[in-house]
């Protein structure tokens, strides 16, 4: 029974590292794309300045 | 919703399903083990660690090659993108190594044993392929200094994995020709384990790679809006 502890913490080390890796990936992903948007809308509003 | 996200979900799918799949085969399954019982369940998902780790390196071994032959820089994105989950799965599989170690020897590591030792040497070896590419000063010596270490790191890893077929200290040979072979129920649960790592591997590299990407294209829109100020 005192073993299965090692199971126990082997099986949640694995699943946590694999969900916090994608969290982390994901959080990264989602701040990378509104920093596109917003760069975008700038170089956007840049043009339209420079034709008018 | 593009073609490429389209993609990673069907992966992202795929892999969800056989990773269920493939805890309800490791914990209900298959039998307990006849001397080691139910810890030894930890070994489908730390084999199935070491395995997508080896690919992974695999994939950055591959892809430096091919940088340094076409000096295209999404070659380096896609080496750089596989080390970092490479290293990621090394590591759960060195935790959970140690911990069945833990139950099956007494002790969480065996210094002597060299599979063990090649194995930690190899992390190593990625964590300062990662420590190399942040410190490069230009996009293209990162790229050249990290093709070069993925190349030459990535040796370890048929030392790492013939190390316990050569010597055979403590660490286990799972797959063997004849001596101490799998029952045929582990041997289909380990199967299923590597396969939705498989899965899982090429979601997170897909994710990683698309990460990269959008950094890039961060600094060609800040170098358009750098331009137009002047």
């Amino acid at each position: 029974m005192s073993d299965l502890i090692y199971l126990y913490g082997a099986y949640t080390i694995v699943w946590a590292g694999v969900f916090f890796y994608i969290l982390k990936l994901h959080i990264a992903q989602r701040k990378l794309e509104n920093e596109i948007k917003m760069l975008r809308e700038i170089l956007n509003g840049k043009k339209s300045k420079k034709n008018l | 919703m593009t073609l490429k996200n389209n993609i990673a979900s069907l992966i992202l799918g795929i892999a969800v399903i056989s990773i269920l799949i493939s805890i309800y085969l490791a914990l209900v399954y298959t039998p307990s083990h006849e001397t080691m019982g139910d810890v030894q369940r930890i070994f489908y998902f730390h084999v199935a660690s070491a395995w997508i780790s080896y690919l992974a390196f695999g994939v950055t071994f591959v892809a430096g090659l091919l940088y340094l032959k076409s000096k295209d820089l999404k070659w380096d994105t896609v080496a750089y993108g596989s080390a970092e989950v490479g290293i990621i799965f090394c590591t759960l599989a060195i935790i959970t190594g140690s911990l069945w170690g833990k139950a099956a020897w007494g002790v969480f590591w065996r210094w002597e044993d060299i599979k063990l030792f090649i194995t930690l040497v190899l992390w190593l070896v990625f964590i300062a392929y990662l420590a190399l590419r942040a410190n490069a000063k230009s996009r293209i010596s990162k790229a050249n200094l990290s093709a070069v270490f993925g190349i030459i790191g990535f040796i370890c890893v048929p030392l790492s994995f013939a190390a316990n077929r050569i010597w055979q200290q403590y660490h286990p040979t799972v797959i063997a020709t004849s001596r101490g072979s799998l029952q045929a129920s582990m041997a289909f649960a380990l199967v299923v384990a590597v396969f939705a790592f498989t899965f899982l591997y090429a979601y997170l590299l897909l994710t990683r790679v698309g990460i990269e990407k959008m950094r890039e294209t961060i600094e060609e829109i800040k170098q358009l809006i750098g331009g137009q100020n002047v």
